[in-house]
């Protein structure tokens, strides 16, 4: 059992490849063993577009945390994303015959069925199936309905699906090295589970990550998954943008953002140059920060309304007390928490990096957030998966391929 | 050769035998025929019978009748039934001449007021002896408008109930909470009478419209057999990618359903989804899987399905059904007998066989300036290229090069990634910065390129079909195909494009070969900036 605590998370993203070696200590905390990273070509939007290249930076970064953390990779647990992934929410009602009163596993297993019989196209496959609620004879939200008395189960899940295709293709691409793909975990999910605290799901709040390639979300409200997505839009959005506007090269228009670059409103009269010195290839040029600002402004907040949109069916945004979390490269842009907060109207939080111990001090940026996550979701599976009955594992292993199923609501409350 | 004309049962011929006339009595009425008369209703007459002059000179009804203008003087009936009444019946041959040849009369009217309650019962009665389908849609009045008036709308609903073939209610009390209460009454107003107008239409068209799963008169039927004073009533249209629930949630957000709740105590539930030609079976499937869930396990669905090219891009459902009362309600016998209804239009035994699934690509509507601007740069730029830039396989910007030049691909700097804090980065900044100036003037054409994205992918689209001709351009690459091959001329260089080419065409710089972020018809990859500005 010792050696079975290792777990390594993976995230191809559009900017870099990471790859995270934690071993989850008995005592559920989580040390941190090494961390592999590179910069990933080949991807765009969170997708792999060429193989070979994405494979080769995935080998350098590969190699890196198998050096630092002394670990000989085999399985891995993978942060996908993109935009063709969309969720929805689903309740399965199921009725306990009547010579049975005591609810059981295998209704868990029948209800879930049953709220997954959702029309997603035919093309689709699903990711998560995410418990939200249980609802016995109409009592609300009951986490662990097993062994209770019943006539009536409901439940609500979270569904999330994507493209089947893409998903198979991003495994295919990894089996090559080998590489074994324990689970498949969408990436503002994995991030979810170190972003927010117990307390932020419970009270309802929004965590934006927003991504070299695409802006993912999910929405967290009385601790249960309600909404998450993704939007094919990013950091990389922002150079370009930049690019296009400002004519400078690709690498200057990155250097420029993040040097130089922020969300804030500059005042029209307010003229402030940004001089880029020239070189063999560039004569030098001198660019206007309002300008700058105001490329870097229409984007996010155009991305952030598309969100806006998407969430606020419901109103759900208003329940929004626990605030909007923000991770993932591009959240380091300056003055990035007032224009969230202009255009979701709930304030941001900082949020603090559930306590873990190794090499955490560098791992503690909000661009980890998701593969340190992919560990910590590794570790609830595996506690899970304990807890499971023996049948429940038999049952399993000859389950669906992305083994959602093995997710169960303590998971995620 | 024996021509099967799968066009045969067209909703033009459908219209031909199929007069419908709308009918408004009342000022209540009158409104709801003005909301109809403004989003248009082609094909229907539109009577607007009143006792006021006012109401009258106000309507944009094609047709008027004064009540009873001797009786009242052009006043109206002052909230008293008796006087409505006698009032319609001093026009009855009036009344009969316009309702002759009818199969189908919608009355529409307020209850409570003196012309309303007293005269749309009579009326109703007269259209039913000219022989028409009647549906009569009546408002309730407001609770607050008192108990006196209230008591004249329920007398008045238990006649009109003998009356006519189905009877639609609209309780002005649940329509308040159409909008917010604080909106302006005007609006409030307005709305119930447009979620009325919205009924019509959608009756209509339920009966008229050939269908690829028909919905008749008698479906209609059933599904208010239970004709009490509630109907059930929800409309939603919609349009985008998930427009199917779209539309669907929309018609069960509609305050006649209760949000939903109410249908799944309806026993027979009529469902309509009507959509333009790329309608798919799947966003049927998906639609039915989703009410199905809100109706009851035993509950009749009578679904229907039509396929209506005016809808475009749109896709409509309307959900229809009534709730019996408690401990039950005698079915009303409708006094002429179930034979002699109109049944104006035979159920085709094959339905018109337009494909209900129609290809994703041709969603994509060409802008109507499109093919001007491609042949208008065809006309500047004679040469042609190979059509490269469905050749190559890589990238513009991929650096290929970079990482079989260095072969430690591991030290790359982490310069692309937004802040990624790789020691190596300061020292090798300046290298890749120079390598890629390089790449970019190797490969580029300035990213900027004269198509909108929009052209591209209506390219895209009609590359399709015209598939014979890329063949040719391949063997003879220099020979311009003929103007209407959907080549991409050469890439202009900076100084050929105008300034403003390169801000308004679709410059998607990195983003230019990689599958289009497209958001509701906007192209993401396009700067949000130069989109602003547009």
């Amino acid at each position: 059992m010792s050696k079975q605590n290792i777990h390594v998370g993976l995230e191809i993203g559009t900017h870099k490849i990471c790859v995270v070696v934690g071993d989850v200590k008995p005592d559920g905390s989580i040390k941190i063993l090494g961390v592999g990273q590179a910069p990933s070509r080949g991807v765009r939007k969170g997708e792999i577009i060429d193989f070979d290249m994405a494979q080769t930076c995935l080998q350098d970064a590969l190699v890196r945390a198998e050096d630092r953390s002394d670990v000989m990779i085999k399985k891995v647990y993978l942060a996908i994303t993109g935009p063709h992934i969309e969720s929805r929410n689903s309740r399965g009602v199921l009725r306990i015959p009547e010579d049975q009163s005591e609810i059981t596993e295998e209704d868990i297993d029948e209800v879930k069925e049953l709220a997954s019989d959702v029309a997603i196209p035919q093309d689709h496959i699903f990711i998560h199936r995410i418990i939200r609620h249980y609802y016995v004879d109409g009592q609300e939200k009951v986490l662990n309905p097993i062994g209770m008395l019943g006539e009536k189960l409901e439940a609500d899940y979270h569904i999330i699906y994507g493209i089947r295709n893409r998903v198979q293709n991003t495994i295919r691409c990894l089996r090559e090295f080998p590489l074994e793909v324990e689970d498949v975990v969408f990436s503002p999910i994995a991030a979810g589970m170190v972003m927010l605290s117990r307390e932020a799901k419970q009270q309802g709040s929004l965590l934006l990550d927003i991504g070299g390639g695409t802006t993912d979300f999910v929405l967290y409200d009385d601790g249960a998954v309600i909404h998450s997505g993704s939007i094919g839009v990013g950091g990389d959005h922002i150079t370009n943008d930049i690019a296009i506007v400002l004519k400078v090269p690709q690498s200057r228009a990155e250097r420029l953002k993040i040097e130089h670059g922020g969300c804030a409103e500059i005042p029209e009269d307010h003229e402030e140059l940004i001089q880029l010195e020239g070189d063999a290839t560039f004569n030098a040029k001198a660019v206007d920060r309002g300008l700058l600002n105001a490329v870097i402004r229409s984007r996010l907040e155009e991305t952030f309304n598309l969100i806006k949109k998407r969430i606020q069916v419901g109103g759900a945004l208003d329940r929004c007390a626990g605030g909007i979390y923000l991770c993932g490269g591009t959240s380091l842009l300056q003055g990035l928490d007032e224009l969230v907060e202009t255009v979701f109207g709930v304030p941001v939080r900082r949020s603090n990096f559930t306590p873990m111990s190794g090499l955490t001090a560098n791992f503690e940026s909000p661009q980890f957030a998701t593969p340190v996550g992919l560990i910590r979701y590794a570790q609830k599976l595996e506690a899970e998966r304990a807890n499971m009955s023996t049948f429940s594992k038999i049952k399993n292993k000859f389950g669906n391929l992305f083994g959602a199923s093995r997710l169960f609501a303590s998971l995620f409350s | 050769m024996l021509e099967f004309n799968l066009e045969g049962n067209t909703a033009a011929q459908n219209a031909e035998n199929f007069a419908v006339s709308v009918v408004g009595i009342g000022g209540s009425g009158s409104n709801v025929l003005d909301r109809i008369a403004l989003e248009g209703m082609p094909g229907a007459e539109l009577i607007c019978l009143a006792s006021d002059i006012r109401v009258l000179n106000n309507s944009m009804a094609t047709q008027k009748l004064q009540l009873g203008a001797k009786l009242t003087q052009g006043l109206g009936a002052g909230g008293d039934p008796e006087l409505g009444l006698e009032a319609a019946q001093a026009s009855e041959v009036a009344i009969r001449d316009m309702f002759k040849g009818k199969s189908m009369i919608f009355i529409c009217t307020g209850l409570g007021g003196g012309t309303g309650s007293g005269a749309a019962p009579y009326v109703a009665k007269l259209a039913r002896e000219a022989g028409a389908f009647v549906v009569v849609f009546a408002t309730l009045p407001f609770s607050f408008e008192g108990r006196r008036r209230q008591k004249q709308a329920t007398i008045a609903l238990d006649d009109l109930r003998q009356q006519a073939n189905a009877l639609i209610t609209f309780e002005n009390d649940r329509m308040g909470e159409l909008v917010v209460p604080k909106k302006g009454i005007q609006e409030a107003f307005q709305l119930a009478d447009r979620v009325i107008g919205q009924s019509v239409r959608a009756v209509t068209s339920l009966v008229t419209q050939p269908g690829i799963i028909r919905i008749g008169m008698d479906d209609l039927m059933t599904a208010l057999r239970n004709t009490d004073s509630r109907c059930l009533f929800g409309y939603g249209q919609a349009k985008g990618e998930n427009r199917a629930l779209e539309a669907l949630s929309a018609a069960l957000k509609s305050p006649l359903l209760d949000r939903g709740q109410l249908l799944a105590k309806a026993s027979n539930v009529l469902v309509h989804v009507c959509g333009g030609q790329n309608m798919s079976l799947f966003e049927i499937q998906t639609l039915m899987g989703e009410l199905n869930k809100h109706v009851g396990e035993d509950a009749h669905l009578l679904f229907g399905a039509a396929v209506d090219p005016k809808l475009g891009d749109h896709l409509s459902v309307t959900v229809l059904t009534s709730l019996a009362k408690e401990g039950g309600v005698a079915v009303q016998p409708a006094r002429v007998p179930a034979e002699t209804l109109p049944r104006p239009i035979e159920k085709p035994l094959i339905t018109p066989l337009r494909p209900p699934v129609q290809p994703a690509a041709a969603e994509v509507i060409p802008p109507p300036q499109a093919p001007e601007l491609e042949s208008s740069t065809e006309a500047e730029e004679p040469v042609y290229e190979e059509p490269k830039l469905r050749i190559i396989p890589k990238p513009p910007v991929a650096p290929v090069e970079e990482i079989y030049e260095e072969e430690k691909p591991v030290a790359r700097p982490a310069s692309k990634s937004a802040a990624a804090p790789a020691p190596a980065m300061e020292e090798e900044e300046e290298l890749e910065e120079e390598e890629e100036l390089e790449e970019e003037e190797e490969f580029a054409p300035p990213p900027a390129r004269k198509f909108a994205i929009r052209d591209v992918l209506n390219m895209r689209a009609s590359e399709k079909p015209q598939t014979p001709a890329s063949p040719i351009r391949n063997v003879a690459p220099h020979n311009p195909p003929p103007a209407a091959a959907p080549a991409r001329p050469a890439a202009l260089t900076k100084e050929q494009q105008t300034f403003d080419e390169r801000l308004v065409g679709g410059n998607r710089g990195r983003f230019e070969k990689v599958d289009p972020t497209v958001e509701e018809g906007t192209d993401l990859d396009v700067p949000t900036f130069l989109r602003k500005k547009r």
